[in-house]
């Protein structure tokens, strides 16, 4: 457990280096918030047809009310934390790989229900919309990640666990 | 343990949550109180020539910077001031599910109240920690060089600042509470993890 906590904190210090410098931030964690945000108007267009998205902006065409999507609200931190806790693990990398992926979609598929909450939530209550944006949410994709990750391992095969085909 | 013994327990979570962050929310005001008392004298002793004052209202506060501005700006025997508004609950959101994940594992009087008091504690270093380093983020990194003329960072120093931001930010308040839990409730959570039961 003392290895796990040890990967775990530094993986994650690695990883989230690498997402925070310039070159990672510009060419991947831009355009992918850029992707989050197109698929969010996709997907709030089957029921509103008046939002639309500017880069990492969407705005409802007749209030002009808008969100904008920045660091924090895009899921990669969360999925970060997910990542780091799945390299952490001792297991078969064919389990990491196929826990990252599921993890990665089911972060981000709950990150866009969030997005797509908080800008109905802030054109009804500004109130609601700044608790929900500052504390709910974050700590519900946080548990999100914590759901996927006990799910996995409950799926880790036991007979397996400690043997040196193990990586970490 | 089974699928619905987990369902169970995330069950058991929502249900305290909801209590967690209305306990979390009304102590708000002494949480923040308390980080003041450390922070204060922190960034007072880091800046001691910019770093006036820290002042509460309600759970936010107030950072007040000197700055230096030209003296024609300024009336005589007065000096100028930046005050730099921090919201502490941003960085201490993650306390309230800290909470629901203790009180929702088995319950045993002396573990339970120490890991709450423990979560309590970490996640006040936690508010220090971005108290301290989103007023420096807006003093070094968003403010005009020259109303700083006294004070000059190293690049190094810059990016410490920055990095210790974005950290306090988007990753502590988020993963503190999932690092708790899992260390102190690692024998329950091996319930649900065939793999690490066996392990053990």
């Amino acid at each position: 457990m003392y290895r796990f906590f040890f990967y775990f904190i530094g993986i994650q210090l690695i990883l989230f280096a690498i997402a925070q410098s310039n070159n990672v931030h510009i060419n991947i964690i831009i355009p992918f918030t850029e992707m989050i945000a197109h698929i969010s108007v996709w997907i709030v267009k089957f029921f509103d047809d008046n939002v639309i998205s500017q880069g990492v902006i969407l705005q409802q065409a007749e209030t002009g009310f808008s969100v904008s999507i920045q660091s924090g609200c895009n899921g990669v931190e969360a999925v970060l934390v997910l990542i780091a806790a799945m390299l952490a693990f001792p297991s078969p990398w064919k389990f990491k790989l196929w826990g990252i992926v599921t993890g990665f979609f089911a972060v981000e598929l709950l990150n866009i229900v969030r997005i797509i909450s908080l800008f109905y939530l802030g054109q009804w209550n500004q109130d609601i919309f700044e608790w929900a944006h500052l504390y709910i949410w974050q700590a519900l994709i946080m548990l999100d990640v914590l759901i996927i990750f006990l799910l996995w391992l409950r799926l880790l095969p036991a007979k397996q666990a400690g043997t040196d085909n193990y990586a970490s | 343990m089974p699928v619905n013994s987990l369902l169970f327990f995330i069950l058991k979570v929502f249900l305290f949550l909801p209590v967690c962050y209305w306990g979390w929310y009304a102590l708000a005001e002494l949480s923040t109180a308390i980080a003041v008392y450390w922070a204060e004298p922190l960034l007072q002793s880091l800046f001691p020539a910019l770093i006036s004052s820290i002042e509460q209202m309600g759970y936010r506060v107030e950072v007040i910077a000197e700055v230096t501005v030209p003296a024609q700006d300024v009336r005589k025997g007065m000096v100028a001031e930046l005050p730099i508004p921090v919201n502490p609950l941003i960085y201490s959101y993650g306390l309230p599910l800290a909470l629901a994940l203790i009180l929702a594992s088995p319950f045993n009087f002396v573990k339970t109240t120490r890991c709450m008091l423990i979560s309590i504690l970490v996640f006040l270093l936690i508010q220090i920690w971005g108290i301290c380093f989103e007023s420096l983020k807006v003093l070094f990194l968003q403010t005009p060089p020259e109303l700083l003329a006294n004070i000059r960072l190293l690049p190094w120093q810059l990016d410490i600042i920055a990095l210790g931001y974005q950290l306090g930010a988007l990753i502590l308040p988020a993963v503190t509470p999932v690092i708790i839990w899992v260390w102190f409730y690692r024998d329950f959570i091996a319930r649900f993890a065939p793999a690490l039961r066996r392990k053990q």
